[in-house]
């Protein structure tokens, strides 16, 4: 999650001491400077993901800060505070790229509401930088990942074949649904006793339990035949506008807040503007539904509690990407998040990262949710990856892993009439 | 400011009153400092320094909702930003003053 945390760059004394004041009283971390060039240097030792800015300052004024703050690294997001109320003025602020402008005399109530958006787009604006860095890297990384594949298979055995048998065998016996199912068989037959009439007598607490798992073995066929039924079959694809893609993510995320509730973590969606040219994604909504689900599902289940679950739409280059960023946490058995020899196996059928169980979240947990995923993504000509990606915006706590998903749609842009 | 205006700024700012009267005061302090600016530029007939000090003066003046400060420094800025002469704008200087006496700023 990103940190409350703001500059404030003002040269009158009190005007910033009252900003400072009234921010820290709302719960924000607060550091102020006196111009713009105070300002820069702040910024070069911490990262500040706002800036609240006045223009007219002596040294550095306002408009010179955000031209320099153009140029970094991480660039935060920029708001300005400014006596000036003509049209022009606003709009040339508007042209350098700033976020938002607050007229003085400031009013503490619209204050903090345009912070508290401009913090919520410089979370964005952050994930989306962290995302470019790692293209590169990520190519890099494949590259070795083909040629460790490669040497695999020069030796006579693929990895994933290998892999698909040990994780069959290790899913069946973990505990739930079909492992526990043949372990409650071996002990009512070696324990169930037989009475007068011929009729076998079970212990109740043992026939409770087979009822449960039965059930649970049920839903992880059915599942099953979701699978086979996506692989066997052509889905019906229908022609959706971009922004109707959308709002169908945006009404699934709302499906998913009581399961984010769960562990308090908090679902998030950039505003996705009305392209210039119209574009039409072939999807089915149902389905795509389901995969837009499983993924904010899986993320939830895997995130540090109390995080964002940070999801952007957006079409690039007649893709329509879909990318849902979550921070994990370390699994009993000691993973974090999806290391890189993992990435091109965990869409197989029965591949878990770990053991842990998720019942809450109404989920099987035996690793056919990816799979289902892939499947579907497939039928609409799609694409999608999920690897760890490393945020290393704040200098205090160090680099820090997360886990991007992103799923790739083709996307036809429409001819104008 | 009047002990009202005074409750609903402590109010809406969130703030302590023994904080407001820190601020205030720091804020008075600013007003009499650009004033001062304010009035060398004007013995001088330096525009850009008397723009800048009425521009700072309307901005500090509203954030702490000194209403009449705020007003008359607005309007002085307005005039020079027209291109008013220097000769005109007595008004509108006795105006500010005025103002600031109000406060309990004192010309300098």
């Amino acid at each position: 999650m990103i940190e409350k945390k703001i500059l404030v760059v003002e040269d009158s004394a009190s005007t910033r001491n009252l900003l400072a004041s009234v921010l820290k009283a709302q719960g924000f971390a607060v550091a102020t400077a006196g111009d713009g060039k105070e300002a820069l240097d702040i910024i070069s030792r911490e990262y500040f993901p706002l800036v609240l800015t006045d223009l007219e300052m002596p040294v550095m004024g306002g408009h010179e800060l955000i031209r320099n703050l153009k140029g970094l690294d991480f660039e935060p997001v920029v708001l300005v505070l400014t006596s000036h109320d003509e049209i022009e003025t606003v709009i040339d602020i508007m042209k350098e790229g700033v976020f938002d402008y607050v007229i003085k005399p400031m009013k503490a109530d619209d204050l903090i509401m345009r912070i508290n958006r401009a913090l919520t787009v410089a979370e964005f604006k952050k994930n989306q930088h962290i995302i470019e860095k790692e293209k590169t890297l990520r190519l890099e990384q494949q590259l070795e990942w083909y040629r460790w594949e490669e040497r695999q298979k020069t030796r006579g055995k693929t990895y994933s074949s290998q892999s698909l048998f040990s994780n069959l065998r290790t899913s069946f016996n973990q505990g739930a649904g079909l492992g526990m199912l043949v372990t409650l068989l071996s002990i009512i037959s070696e324990t169930a006793k037989q009475d007068d009439s011929g009729s076998w007598l079970v212990d109740d607490e043992i026939f409770q339990v087979l009822k449960k798992n039965l059930a649970m073995a049920q839903s992880v066929i059915e599942r099953f035949a979701e699978v086979e039924w996506v692989i066997t079959n052509t889905l019906p694809l229908e022609a959706l506008d971009s922004t109707e893609v959308y709002s169908l993510i945006k009404d699934t995320l709302k499906s998913c807040v009581p399961f984010a509730r769960l562990r308090n973590h908090v679902l998030m969606l950039n505003d996705y503007r009305i392209p210039p040219q119209a574009h039409v994604v072939q999807v089915n909504a149902d389905f795509l539904q389901t995969v837009i689900k499983e993924l904010v599902i899986n993320a939830l289940k895997f995130s540090e509690k109390g995080t964002n679950i940070v999801s952007m739409f957006d079409l690039k280059g007649g893709i329509a990407e879909l990318s849902i960023i979550n921070v994990p946490q370390r699994s009993n058995d000691e993973i974090l998040g999806i290391p890189t020899e993992y990435e091109n196996i965990i869409f197989e059928p029965f591949f878990r990262m770990g053991r842990d169980v998720h019942e809450e979240y109404g989920s099987h947990d035996f690793g056919l949710g990816l799979t289902l995923v892939e499947k579907i993504v497939q039928k609409h000509n799609g694409k999608i990856f999920m690897h760890n990606i490393t945020d290393h915006t704040d200098l205090k706590v160090g680099p820090q892993t997360k886990v991007i998903c992103t799923l790739q749609l083709p996307a036809e842009a429409l001819r104008r009439t | 400011m009047t002990p009202e205006e005074k409750r609903q700024f402590i109010k809406e700012f969130g703030i302590t009153a023994e904080l407001f009267d820190e601020m205030y005061a720091e804020c008075l302090e600013e007003l009499r400092q650009r004033y001062g600016e304010f009035q060398t530029a004007l013995a001088v007939a330096d525009v850009a320094a008397l723009r800048a000090a009425a521009h700072a003066m309307k901005g500090v003046a509203g954030n702490f909702r000194l209403h009449g400060v705020q007003g008359a420094a607005a309007a002085l800025n307005e005039y020079l930003k027209a291109g008013g002469p220097l000769s005109g704008m007595g008004g509108l200087a006795e105006d500010l003053a005025a103002a600031m006496e109000a406060i309990g700023v004192e010309h300098q």
